[in-house]
């Protein structure tokens, strides 16, 4: 008896050896693009209302029941995921299937549009889905991620076009999409019918013809400076060759202006080194205005509201920044005026390149954001922060730009602070009421990093260290200097280095309501917004001094 | 107690016969994939400028059996029946299937664990390093595509059963650099083949090859395989450089600096490497490898895991498929990088879980990037005129190694895990405007289920 149990054991041991799959469940794959909409769970069942339902009051709290959801694209499954971004909920959208499931999209969706306003008719509020693979365009009813419908087919209308479209938009009466068609050098206009409804698409072809560069200056005086030490100005454009990576349009990016006083669209171009520009009217896009020559060919595209020109909220100026395909981002003037157009210088003289902000990674993504701020009254809030919230560095209030990063960092350009006039420690800033420990010394000019930290500590080195040129040995002081031509021009340059190294610095706190009404995904792979200041590195070394 | 003899006698009769220590092993079965781990296409050598022959090379990497195995395939046969709608018909919901044994010239048996493969630039070679064997094999490919690596040089007929490459055909540790005392490392991840004109302009057409092995450790094997103006002699181990970056993966030459490059799977740094041919006396016995600089992939989160790059030098553009993070790294070579020692990379364009391997080809003149995404299970299709992805092919069980056939517009995918070829018809690519689907349209060799392999 024994014997036979022994050996019924040994045979089930080497039954047992072979490797069960591990069971995976559903996750964001390649997640994409991204839209908001609101839902009002008070009703059953659930219901997509208006954004704006979903936003806080002005004592910051949610009406309760209206929990806003973002609906993600999965590029890698073609798939739409909805997450309940109040109870941070993922929602399975068939509940029969074992696991979460996403609804299905076409293949390769690249880009989802909701409108903000759901209609006034009572129908449901529908989102609006572009498909690279299928190159179509489909809607969906909201309703649907909340509550799904088994059975039936989710998506209520579906149109093609006769190329792949990678992004879209809507227009601010959101009657009309608006879909970029890279390969066809052309973007597509269609209707909104009622009840998601897609009418037949038209095609704007885009102009070719390259526009001649603005030359002008933009005076801008915006600044609020509260340190002993020497400010530099930005230095001279540099003259460039336009480039250009074909002989065709490439929409790239698509943008609706909604701050002018005639909307447009805005159109990155990936392959001439145009920011296309149509205005949009009752029926749709007119004919296209001329385009800005930014010298490079561009993937993503943003505009500011209008700001004030100075700090003390006189004046008023517009602004374009673009990423361009080296990833570099600049700032362009769009201001109505006899600049209107221009490139302008942003970085020090002796910066890799004077009309690019001051940022080092490979810059993927942008996003002008508005905490706080007043388009119809831009000194509304003018340095009078709550009293919980002290002024300081990580407090976002008035206009900035939001720049994603190949390496994971979120940062953030200065463009008008609400809160500069009262920036710097009181008593050593006029009109400061900072404190020495939060907000000791104030450095905030337009189109630059977002200082959060001065580092008052002068470079020096460890140990003993030395570079070897042509077989000969060269000490480097603690002052930088050496007796080599490249130590000559470090010196040179030493007492400003200070000055000049600054270190912008993310959001410290995930605010709510930043990118609330974004609706573009920063992109790249997300990073808490409380992690350390990265230093500055160069040569792939860290270190006070470089070896 | 009775009982407990006979069960021990029992169990030692079982026992026994297994503990020999001249056990063969099991010989491979001819004519069947097990696990793939490297395919390639013969240069054009077909009528219509096609690759003639399809060469795969078997991992054995569950040690099933007692090596692995080199498969040559007659691509034309393959692509024929992947046309003909009696074969399989383009209505039919599901690839059809071809048996691997009916399209099978021949194969050769080898060790197990191939680090790679390359075939010479006249075709007539195959160069496997084997990682159970620490060398590198040779394998001569005749006009008709068998495979022969045995010494006495005789083809096998037909049907013979595939012979075993003989030590003669194994290299690495022999000649020149052994009195260097170096041999090949033990533990090669790659291969690539160099036309020795490209290293030294004033070599003879058609005089051979240089054969580069990249080792896990840190390492690069230098070969160079002379090829005589009647006959062949066997690749001779010149030089071997180590203290590389650790966790090489990829390996390519970049023919506009004339250096190699090896990406690492443990570090954000791209080895380089240079060839030094004594150019005056022009006898490649005495050429050496150097390092030249590392570049590092920087500004990236986090940038230490790269695993393959290709060169483009028409467009001065290099591409470094990234594991962290997931992306195709494209990198303008002629731009000034960002901070100094880096790779200038100006986008990224996302991929999928674990990509593994790139191979770069144009099709219908555009070019395009094919990755494979061995965790995700996707095959990747890039426009890189465009810089996005404009098909993932799913479905695969472990995508690893991809082989395209430009002309034919086909492309072979070795599913490591499947232990099958899958075949993409990239027709689709060639027709603007076209609204069809990328996908497999074919199975050489049948889906044979395999536990997760980790």
């Amino acid at each position: 008896m024994r014997n036979r149990f022994a050996l019924t054991l040994a045979c089930m041991l080497t039954a047992c050896s072979s490797n069960a799959l591990p069971f995976t469940p559903a996750a964001f794959e390649r997640p994409g693009d991204a839209a908001f909409v609101c839902f009002d769970t008070n009703q059953n069942p659930d219901v997509a209302v208006s954004l704006d339902l979903c936003r806080k009051d002005a004592n910051g709290v949610l009406t309760p029941g209206f929990w806003l959801h973002s609906l993600v694209l999965q590029t890698a499954r073609g798939e739409i995921a909805a997450v309940d971004l109040v109870n941070n909920v993922l929602l399975d959208s068939d509940q029969s299937v074992p696991g979460y499931t996403f609804i299905e999209a076409g293949d390769l969706p690249s880009a989802i549009v909701v409108p903000t306003v759901a209609p006034s008719d009572g129908s449901p509020l529908h989102a609006y889905i572009a498909n690279a693979g299928t190159r179509d365009i489909w809607s969906v009813a909201a309703n649907r991620f909340r509550t799904p419908e088994y059975g039936t087919d989710p998506f209520a209308a579906r149109v093609s076009l006769d190329g792949a479209p990678t992004s879209l938009t809507i227009s601010p009466d959101e009657r009309f999409l608006f879909a970029g068609v890279p390969d066809r050098g052309s973007v597509y206009q269609i209707e909104l019918l009622p009840d998601g409804g897609l009418g037949a698409p038209t095609e704007i072809v885009l102009a070719a013809e390259i526009p001649a560069v603005v030359t002008g200056t933009h005076e801008d005086s915006y600044a609020r400076v509260c340190t002993s030490g020497t400010v530099l100005d930005a230095g001279a454009r540099p003259t460039r060759t336009p480039e250009t990576n074909g002989v065709a349009p490439r929409p790239s990016t698509l943008l609706v202006d909604r701050f002018s006083e005639t909307p447009s669209l805005l159109i990155a171009d990936s392959a001439l080194p145009i920011v296309h520009r149509l205005p949009i009217g009752s029926a749709g896009l007119g004919a296209e205005l001329p385009g800005i020559a930014v010298e490079i060919p561009v993937r993503d595209v943003v505009v500011t509201p209008a700001v004030p020109t100075n700090v003390d909220g006189s004046g008023s100026s517009r602004y374009l920044y673009a990423i361009d395909v080296h990833g570099d981002v600049m700032a362009v003037d769009f201001t109505d005026g006899e600049s209107f157009g221009a490139i302008l210088p942003v970085n020090v003289p002796f910066a890799r390149t004077t009309d690019r902000l001051a940022f080092l990674p490979l810059a993927t993504t942008l996003e002008v954001i508005t905490p706080g701020y007043d388009v119809g009254d831009p000194r509304n809030g003018l340095c009078s922060p709550p009293a919980t919230i002290s002024i300081a560095a990580n407090r976002l209030h008035g206009v900035f730009l939001a720049v994603g990063f190949a390496d994971g960092t979120v940062r953030i350009a200065d463009i008008y602070d609400l809160d500069a006039p009262c920036r710097g420690e009181a008593g050593m800033c006029e009109g400061g009421a900072g404190s020495s420990s939060s907000d000791s010394i104030a450095f905030i000019r337009r189109h630059r990093p977002r200082i959060g930290e001065l580092i008052t500590t002068e470079i020096s080195t460890v140990g003993s260290v030395a570079f070897i040129s042509d077989g000969a040995t060269w000490p480097i002081s603690a002052t930088g200097a050496t007796a080599s031509p490249w130590q000559l021009a470090s010196a040179r340059t030493h007492d400003r280095v200070s000055q000049w190294l600054r270190r912008s610095v993310p959001a410290r706190r995930h605010h709510s309501s930043i990118g609330l009404h974004a609706g573009r995904s920063l992109g790249g792979r997300r990073r808490r917004l409380d992690r350390p200041i990265r230093r500055h590195r160069r040569g792939g070394r860290s270190g006070t001094f470089r070896r | 107690m009775r009982a407990f003899p006979h069960f021990t006698t029992v169990l030692l009769a079982i026992l026994t016969p297994a503990c020999s220590l001249d056990q063969a092993g099991v010989d491979p079965v001819q004519g069947t994939f097990n696990f793939p781990a490297e395919v390639a296409l013969s240069p054009a050598l077909a009528a219509d400028g096609a690759p003639a022959f399809l060469f795969v090379a078997n991992a054995n990497f569950d040690l099933r059996y007692n090596g692995g195995t080199v498969m040559s395939l007659d691509a034309m046969r393959i692509a024929e029946a992947i046309r003909d709608p009696a074969m399989c018909p383009e209505s039919a919901t599901a690839p059809c299937v071809l048996d691997p044994s009916v399209y099978e010239i021949n194969e050769v048996r080898t060790g197990s664990f191939p680090g790679g493969m390359a075939v010479s630039t006249r075709g007539d070679r195959i160069y496997v390093p084997i990682r159970s064997d620490g060398n590198l094999t040779y394998i001569d490919v005749d006009d008709s595509g068998r495979l022969s690596c045995v010494t006495n040089g005789t083809v096998p007929g037909n049907d013979a059963p595939p012979a075993r490459c003989d030590d003669g055909h194994r290299r690495g540790d022999e000649t020149i650099a052994n009195q260097r005392g170096e041999a090949m490392p033990a533990d090669p991840v790659r291969v690539i083949t160099v036309p020795l004109t490209a290293l030294d302009a004033a070599a003879p057409p058609d005089s051979g090859d240089a054969v580069i092995v990249a080792d896990v450790a840190g390492a690069m094997s230098f070969f160079i395989d002379e090829r005589a103006q009647n006959g062949s002699t066997a690749p001779q181990l010149i030089d071997v450089i180590s203290g590389l970056a650790s966790g090489l993966a990829g390996l390519a030459y970049d023919p506009t600096s004339q250096l190699l490059y090896g990406t690492s799977t443990r570090s954000s740094e791209l080895a380089r490497v240079g060839v030094a041919l004594d150019l005056q006396a022009h006898d490649l016995r005495r050429s050496f490898l150097f390092k030249a600089s590392s570049l590092f992939v920087g500004g990236l989160d986090d940038g230490r895991d790269t695993r393959d790059i290709h060169f483009d030098p028409a467009n001065q553009m290099a591409y470094v498929l990234s594991r962290r993070p997931e992306v195709l790294l494209v990198a303008d070579m002629s731009a000034t990088p960002r901070n100094n020692g880096e790779l200038p990379v100006e986008q990224l364009i996302g991929v999928s879980a674990g990509p593994s391997r790139l191979t770069v080809a144009t099709i219908g003149g555009t070019q395009y990037a094919f990755i494979s995404c061995y965790d995700a299970r996707t095959l990747y299709v890039i426009d890189l005129d465009l810089s996005r992805e404009v098909g993932i092919i799913r479905g695969f069980s472990g995508p690893f190694q991809i082989a395209v056939d430009s002309v034919r517009n086909l492309l072979y995918v070795a599913d490591f895990r499947g232990s099958n070829l899958r075949v993409v018809d990239l027709a689709p690519l060639t027709t603007p405007g076209a609204d069809a689907a990328l996908s497999v349209v074919a199975f050489v060799g049948t889906q044979r289920p395999r536990s997760e392999l980790h």
